[in-house]
């Protein structure tokens, strides 16, 4: 687990522990212990898993989440849910004396409160995660499956492609959609590339050039990542023609990328090669990307630039 | 006497060109550095200041560890990949001096040792191809894999580097057609070949003598007698298993206890070491027959006679059964897959 992101929230952290001894202190202070054999083990369990269960929510999303207003209105929301089931199990421990007796029918306020602000949390999430799918789009498809992001560049792996490679075809086959085109891009003399200016400038240059696919890309498209320095996207609905097109402009906008590496004021520039395939003369993804793999492969050796 | 083999405890290697690499790679894709080293017995501090040497074993912990923290599967072939020329140091030099492929190999035979000890390789010819074939050289275990995917994508990607153009290498495979095969296509090319009997490489003659454009023969000469002393400094001369593996390619039929005369120990001490490295005799022993008679009936079109006189098999129902103890088939069924 990677826990940088707690840094961010020290406020949300002093808030709870401010919190939680708020309410031990004013058990504490109001009640006197029960004798052991007066404690009820069986509440204790149940109570105190509870308590425990939603103590260990709030460190998920304390580390799952970048500062924020809907970050603050989750863990308040849950501060105070967690506060009344603590109180509830301090019960189990506490007699409350008789001069505080008043003082037991606030111990339940706590919860409707926090489920409110945890619910206004949630609507936002909501909101929030609305927004972030759209900033998806041409990333991802339909369907979530973080196993298969790839950690260099964010776009989904191949392993993804193949998958919506799949979808499309069956849509294909039902007749749903019309035929689509899939673009195969590999930078040239990447390797050289990379022995000159090491492994992490290449990995940057990766990201920033599927950046640049992105922006190149129509809405419906998809972009991700085959292996190494090759890339696929996937075009719904485009005839070969078309493709050819996009792939054009592709490799204009990659050639006009100037990439400087680390702190060098001097731009780099870089090619790529793009092979093209329609799913009219392909039935099955392995048949298109063996086509798309061969095809490089010959586009490669022409230009002399492995 | 010393022995003139490793095990996978010695700690001999050089952390400059894999290890220190691998580590790099690993953390730029997101891996935890000290969830990286945990159980390997390497610091990360050594490494930096490359005062360590380390065991087979390590290294083994080190790969697995890495594989299980970045799942983007690729990093064998990207440490492959940039393993030639640069990061090999005079081995390095005198490889990409070398007149044309084949010298390339002959000299990568050579100095085996200095250059991939992890993996055996073993040189066949028939016709218009040459094979290198690819086995275990310290020991079995499930880094094997690894060291296979970072050889071959080495290998591509050198002969790319010598002749300016792709290569058109063949690769065969024993496991079946893995799930990162994007991977291999992208590094490896799409001349694959999976659940094969015998993992190895094979390219046309025809590519191995091309000239090198850019070869130095002074420059050679010089690197080959550097890599010459070095290799002489060596005390060991490969892996336990490479050296119970060449020992029986010598003589097919030997025992346990022939080899383990040969190597100055005990028959109990050998079985206890194999064992150790992740084998058996037994196995070894089937395993360098069964692939001398698989090239032999498979590639080379001999008949199951001469097969069986080579390997020292008295008459043709033992080598017919032994061959179907190794493979699961008849010659004759192998010969027309």
């Amino acid at each position: 687990m990677n826990f940088n992101l707690l840094r961010l929230h020290s406020k949300l952290i002093v808030f709870n522990l401010v919190l939680l001894s708020l309410a031990l202190f004013m058990t504490w202070f109001t009640g006197e212990a029960k004798l052991t054999q007066h404690i009820d083990w069986l509440d204790v369990t149940g109570e105190g898993g509870t308590a425990l269960m939603v103590f260990i929510w709030i460190f998920f999303v304390l580390i799952s989440r970048p500062a924020g207003r809907v970050t603050n209105l989750l863990v308040v929301g849950l501060g105070f849910l967690h506060t009344s089931l603590q109180l509830d199990l301090l019960d189990e421990f506490f007699n409350q004396k008789p001069q505080y007796e008043w003082l037991r029918a606030y111990e339940s306020i706590p919860a409707p409160i926090g489920m409110i602000i945890l619910t206004l949390g949630l609507y936002h999430w909501h909101r929030e995660q609305l927004s972030m799918n759209a900033q998806l789009l041409r990333r991802e498809r339909v369907y979530r499956e973080h196993g298969l992001i790839d950690y260099i560049t964010g776009l989904y792996s191949a392993e993804y492609m193949a998958q919506q490679i799949q979808t499309e075809l069956d849509a294909v086959q039902q007749q749903s959609k019309t035929h689509f085109s899939v673009l195969m891009l590999d930078i040239d003399q990447f390797d050289t590339f990379v022995r000159h200016y090491g492994d992490a400038q290449g990995d940057r240059f990766l990201r920033e050039l599927s950046e640049l696919m992105l922006m190149n890309i129509r809405e419906t498209d998809l972009a991700c990542r085959y292996a190494g320095d090759r890339f696929i996207i996937i075009l719904p609905e485009t005839t070969l023609p078309e493709a050819e097109h996009i792939s054009q402009q592709l490799q204009q906008s990659v050639a006009h990328l100037a990439f400087k590496p680390a702190r060098s004021h001097e731009a780099v520039y870089q090619h790529i090669s793009v092979s093209a395939c329609s799913s009219e003369s392909c039935s099955s993804v392995a048949a298109l990307l063996s086509t798309l793999n061969l095809q490089m492969e010959s586009i490669k050796q022409k230009n002399g630039k492995a | 006497m010393s022995r003139c083999w490793f095990e996978l405890d010695d700690k001999i290697f050089d952390s400059h060109p894999i290890v220190a690499r691998l580590i790099d790679l690993a953390v730029q894709r997101g891996a935890n550095c000290d969830a990286l080293l945990r159980g390997t017995g390497i610091f990360y501090q050594d490494v930096q200041l490359n005062r360590t040497t380390l065991s087979y074993q390590q290294i083994s912990k080190l790969i697995a560890n890495a594989e299980k923290q970045v799942t983007s599967q690729d990093l064998s072939f990207l440490l492959g990949r940039r393993l030639f020329p640069s990061n090999l140091g005079d081995i390095g030099l005198l490889l990409s001096n070398t007149r044309h492929l084949n010298n390339m190999l002959r000299m990568m035979q050579c100095f085996q040792i200095l250059l991939f000890p992890y993996l055996q390789t073993h040189v066949e010819r028939h016709e218009a191809h040459t094979y290198l074939i690819l086995n275990p050289a310290i020991a079995e275990n499930d880094q094997l894999r690894f060291f296979i995917e970072l050889l071959c994508a080495a290998i591509h990607s050198a002969c790319k580097w010598q002749l300016g153009e792709i290569v058109p290498l063949h690769f065969y495979f024993t496991f079946p057609r893995p799930r990162n095969i994007y991977q291999y296509e992208e590094n490896l090319g799409f001349r694959l070949h999976f659940s094969q009997s015998l993992c190895m490489i094979s390219a046309p003659n025809e590519w191995l003598y091309k000239s090198t454009p850019e070869s130095s023969k002074l420059v050679r000469q010089q690197k080959r007698l550097h890599s010459q002393q070095l290799r002489n400094t060596q005390p060991f001369k490969c892996g336990l298993i490479q050296y119970v593996c060449e020992r029986i390619r010598h003589a097919p039929s030997a025992s346990l206890e022939d080899i383990a005369e040969q190597m100055h120990i005990s028959p109990a001490t050998l079985k206890r070491k194999l064992k150790q490295h992740g084998t058996q005799f037994q196995k070894l022993q089937d395993r360098v027959r069964m692939q001398s008679a698989l090239f032999d009936l498979k590639i080379r079109g001999l008949g199951n006679k001469d097969v069986a006189q080579k390997l020292g098999f008295s008459d043709l129902a033992n080598f017919r059964r032994a061959f179907k103890r190794w493979t699961g088939m008849t010659p004759k069924e192998v010969k027309q897959v």
